[in-house]
């Protein structure tokens, strides 16, 4: 794991051509499967330019990784996906310019579940991602590329997206920072859209006052996307001075529910009594719709997708079949060999959730527990600054463990999907270990509220020493 | 079964064309003459990650045509995804409204035979159209489609009636009607290819509706409803019933062939769009009301209060903007009512007549060298999508051979004019048969039989390519009111108010405004129209007498007939600048005195 600050000592004169070649080398040689897409030539060019002295923006010369599911102009965008064999975006998304624009050094693109449908990266057509601290376990997903390439050093920092927990969910398993930001704070344009209702583009990082750098640099108002609104930034230097005096923290007792590993509770009790001992306060709170947020979440994220995934149909990019019929024929042939297993399943389902006399029975009940939920976190947050709660429910699985169970793998995001169908901001960082592997706390806020959660994750950082390299 | 047992609502597709952009990204709407797919984006061409953004100018102009058709707006209108696969949708779904449509419960007057007819809208929504597939040769035969999005994305608007038409004739004149206003607010031109679409629904009273779709021409509503009315009523008689059906109208054979039955509808499983925000319009509908401009029927009823006009004159001056403008601007400077009965009479007349042509002329205007033809003599080309398309393949005939039919003829000529319409009903037929055609005769310059013109009308409307064979040029533009300024209207009806020129003459002079351009004053002088003087009539008066005796003699004798023999002599030797009447008067007065 390497911090921005780290990576700048590293660099002196011709430095960052030599370290950003430095990590191909080691991309070249690693077993963790984290790229699809390294983008070597590209990413020595930036370089130089950088070493030239023709870059100046914050991140200028530091290496970064984008998840694939975030179009780049002339690199392949698969989202891990078969159906988009060969895809080259010809347009890049907001951050992605804002990326190029501030001279940062796009190194490629990471691996991922196929269309972020997943929370393993095991269902991604390129094979899985390892977990670095132990090369049996999944990285979580569905960023789990990234995630490992940030936690094994083999980039700086990284972009993930998050429709049901799919940065924070890998920054647990691997041990690092990553933060989903309120729905509407990062452009969506040109991140191929999951379901498009939940997700947020954000920031992977080594430590938290990097996450916030990088988060400074890509939440520009955008007008391409109608959901967003963007912000001015000043995330890292609200970090300055940070203090958690006064703070008052809610614990949700609904997040240590059946199958909440013993030592992720006790890490996170820690955690609380932590911040306590540094001048906050907390107090346990009841989100009684938690329950219902699963489901909610999988009808709403399926039925979004099934539509937002109709337009792979080969016609215009993508995977194509040698001989084309009638269209009819071709679309499914070219849909059934493109799409994955899990991601087939996802649009059959949504497909049926939106079907004409299901709607009202799932799609519109599970938009009005959404809106319930929304309200548990209002009310919850009124009296509260933040809420507190583990990531994940347990540390990395194995490999294989759990594929072939979607059921338990949909229950796995049991503490990350209501943030989403809320729509607030929550933060991973590292809060110990369990079983020799990492666990992440999640710190979640209220709209438009990064500030709050990364001065807290930050204090936390300063005043523990779980942010560890997994070789360490 | 009379009339009234046909009940027809109609779904019509108009796209606001005068818009600088497309409905959700920033892509030209002038598409019109550009090669295929130069007009897209990322977002009209639903490129992974890609999001729609509204264009609010888009839905002002929806509210617009909401208000003039006396909707109720609504305050918090919603798009929705429709959900359904076809290579022309980029996407795999439509953007467009469902719950919570722009625009509820309006109307719009027509006139019927049986008096005013006032027809419901049911609501007024904005949605965006799909690209367009096109193919090599025709649909049948072709062995792929090629897809071209310059159309993805376009703004439309769906105006849906209740089912509240009860003739063909009747949807004609709604949408007429419907275009008139549309060109009022300024939203739409209709003159483009693609402007206005219509989908119709059906049934005879009692029995199930079927909807009939992919009606995109004036005429082929009338045509397509006159065919599914006859249909159904046929199937009835013979004892069968009409089943709920999506049916397709083909505007080449003409009928309606049915698509699907109710039971394979598909489900579109509409849901709200996540990508596009909530919106409130309640402060823009004040803010647009302000801005509406007065509407056909408020002009109309103003021309007749203002003017003093007819009801009749106020109706044809009314029916183009255009054309309004021009008579407030003549209005203004000569008597109302003469410029009324002159410009809705008989300029009106002039360009609806050259009008009619004007498609024809617009068809034959290509030359052969154009498709590289020039040298051949037997050619054939297949009839493409659309006049907007040029053909790019020459058909072959079953040999492989270049196939042409040559016509050639010296206009004027009665027996010329047979030929062509021997060789229409020819290469109609071959038409229908194969599919193929071309006809490149000469017609510019000749008096074409309005049944002629209706023909190759027709076939120009199936796609069919006409070339101009003859070393004549064709007028590029197409007569409007603009064909005439409105400073050589008024100068030529003051010639009239002053008695200076007769009505004939004043008819000349706007024909040769049109066709040769010049000024009233020049066209007057050049062809000796002004109306000769009192001396001058008196001199031809006795010339005639002296010259006609008998004919002077059978009047004298109390044959009234052979006066009017006189008149025309008087006629004739004045070239028509004598007022007829004014001659009938003195010529009684001079042989009624001599007979004493």
């Amino acid at each position: 794991m390497i911090s921005i600050a780290q990576f700048r000592e590293q660099v002196t004169g011709d430095g960052c051509t030599e370290a950003v070649s430095g990590l191909f080398d080691k991309i070249k040689h690693s077993d963790l499967n984290a790229f699809i897409t390294p983008d070597c030539e590209k990413a020595l060019e930036a370089a130089k330019r950088f070493d030239r002295g023709d870059t100046t923006g914050r991140l200028a010369g530091i290496p970064i990784a984008i998840k694939d599911a975030i179009s780049t102009k002339g690199i392949l965008t698969t989202c891990a996906s078969h159906i988009l064999n060969g895809y080259i975006s010809p347009y890049d998304a907001h951050v992605i310019e804002r990326l190029k624009e501030d001279g940062t050094i796009i190194i490629g693109k990471t691996n991922m579940d196929e269309f972020c449908m997943g929370t393993s990266t095991e269902s991604s057509h390129y094979g899985p991602t390892l977990n670095p601290w132990n090369l049996d376990r999944v990285p979580g997903g569905s960023s789990g590329g990234s995630a490992a390439a940030v936690a094994a050093g083999e980039s700086v920092l990284a972009l993930g997206s998050d429709t049901g927990g799919s940065i924070r969910c890998p920054a647990s398993f691997c041990g690092i920072v990553g933060l989903k930001p309120t729905y509407g704070l990062i452009s969506r344009y040109g991140l191929i859209s999951y379901a498009n209702s939940l997700e947020q583009i954000g920031p992977m990082a080594a430590n938290v006052e990097d996450a916030a750098l990088l988060l400074d640099v890509i939440c520009s108002p955008d007008k391409r996307d109608s959901t967003q609104l963007g912000s001015d930034g000043g995330y890292l230097e609200s970090l300055k001075d940070a203090n958690v005096s006064g703070l008052r923290i809610g614990v949700p007792s609904d997040y240590f529910g059946e199958g909440t590993h013993p030592d992720v509770e006790k890490l996170v009790w820690d955690a609380v009594h932590k911040l306590e001992e540094l001048g906050a306060t907390y107090q346990e709170v009841k989100m009684s719709h938690t329950k219902y947020a699963l489901a909610a979440y999988y009808i709403i994220a399926m039925s979004e997708a099934s539509s937002n995934l109709a337009r792979f149909d080969g016609l215009r990019y993508g995977l194509r079949t040698p001989t084309d019929r009638d269209w009819h024929t071709t679309f499914s042939e070219i849909r059934a060999n493109g799409f994955g297993k899990e991601v087939t399943r996802r649009i059959l389902l949504g497909t049926y959730a939106l079907s004409a006399g299901y709607y009202g029975r799932y799609y519109l009940k599970a938009l009005k527990l959404r809106t319930l939920i929304k309200q548990d976190f209002e009310t919850a947050l009124k009296d509260l600054d933040v809420m507190i709660a583990p990531t994940m429910p347990f540390p990395a699985f194995k490999l294989g463990e759990r594929i072939a169970d979607p059921l338990s793998l949909y229950l796995a995001d049991v503490d990350t999907v209501p943030i989403n169908l809320a729509g607030v901001p929550s933060i991973s960082v590292p809060c110990g270990f369990a079983d020799n592997l990492p666990v992440g706390l999640q710190i979640m806020g209220r709209h438009f509220d990064e500030k709050r959660i990364l001065q807290v994750a930050h204090v936390f950082e300063q005043n523990t020493s779980f942010r560890r390299s997994p070789c360490e | 079964m009379s009339d009234d047992d046909v009940m027809i609502g109609l779904e019509v597709h108009v796209q606001l064309n005068k818009l600088k952009s497309k409905m959700f990204c920033r892509c030209s709407t002038k598409y019109h003459d550009a090669a295929p797919n130069t007009h897209t984006c990322p977002v009209c061409l639903g490129l992974p990650g890609s999001l729609p953004v509204m264009n609010k100018q888009a839905v002002e102009n929806g509210v617009m045509v909401g208000l003039a058709l006396g909707c109720t707006i609504e305050q918090h209108p919603l798009f929705y995804r429709k959900n359904y696969y076809y290579p022309d949708l980029p996407k795999g779904f439509q953007i467009t409204q469902y719950d919570f449509p722009l625009a509820t419960n309006g109307t719009i007057t027509i006139e019927t035979e049986q008096g005013e007819h006032t027809i419901r809208i049911r609501r007024v929504h904005m949605e965006e159209d799909p690209g367009r597939l096109a193919y090599k040769g025709t649909i049948d035969r072709a062995k792929y489609s090629l897809a071209d999005y310059n159309r993805s994305g376009m703004p439309l608007l769906e105006v849906v009636t209740e089912p509240d038409l009860r003739s063909p004739k009747e949807a004609r004149t709604f949408l007429n009607k419907l275009r008139n206003i549309l060109e009022y607010l300024d939203v739409s031109d209709g003159n483009l290819d693609g402007a206005m679409r219509v989908d119709s629904n059906i049934s005879l009273r009692g029995g199930h509706r079927a909807e009939v779709k992919n009606i995109s021409s004036y005429k082929g509503v009338e045509r397509a409803l006159l065919f599914e009315i006859l249909r159904q009523k046929n199937l009835l008689r013979r004892g069968g019933t009409v089943v709920q059906e999506t049916r397709h109208f083909d505007d080449v054979r003409l009928i309606t062939v049915s698509l699907r039955t109710k039971e394979m509808e598909e489900d579109y499983r509409y849901f709200p769009e996540p990508d596009l925000v909530p919106f409130d319009i309640r402060d823009w509908v004040d803010d647009i009301k302000q801005t509406l401009p007065e509407l056909p029927d408020a002009k109309r009823t103003r021309f007749v209060e203002q003017y003093g006009i007819s009801d009749y004159h106020a109706k044809v001056l009314t029916s183009e903007l255009a054309l309004a403008y021009f008579y407030e601007k003549v209005a203004a400077e000569v008597n109302p009512v003469l410029s009324a009965t002159w410009i809705a009479d008989v300029l009106k007349g002039e360009l609806n007549y050259r009008d009619d042509h004007y498609v024809l002329l617009r068809a034959i205007a290509r030359s052969p060298d154009e498709y590289g033809l020039s040298g051949l003599q037997d050619v054939q080309i297949l009839p493409d999508i659309g006049l907007s398309f040029r053909p790019d393949i020459l058909a072959k005939n079953e040999q492989g051979d270049i196939v042409f039919v040559e016509v050639e003829i010296e206009p004027p000529d009665e027996d010329a004019l047979d030929q062509i319409s021997r060789h229409m009903g020819m290469i109609t037929t071959k038409f229908e048969n194969t599919e193929t055609m071309i006809i490149a005769p000469i017609l510019y310059g000749l008096l074409i039989p309005d049944e002629v013109v209706e023909k190759m009308n027709e076939l120009i409307d199936s796609g069919a390519i006409l070339i101009n064979l003859s070393d004549k040029p064709v007028p590029s533009e197409k007569y409007t009111i603009e064909s005439i300024k409105p400073k050589h209207m008024i100068e030529l009806l003051q010639h009239l108010e002053r008695s200076e020129i007769t009505d004939k003459a004043a008819t000349e002079v706007i024909r040769t405004l049109l066709d040769e351009g010049g000024t009233p004053q020049e066209i007057v002088k050049g062809r000796g129209l002004m109306k000769v003087d009192t001396s001058e009539v008196d001199t031809i008066l006795q010339e005639v007498i002296d010259e006609n005796p008998t004919p002077v003699a059978d009047y004298q004798n109390g044959k009234e007939e052979a006066l009017n023999y006189l008149v025309g002599q008087v006629m004739k030797k004045t070239r028509g600048r004598a007022d007829p009447g004014e001659v009938n008067q003195l010529l009684r007065n001079k042989l009624d005195t001599v007979a004493d």
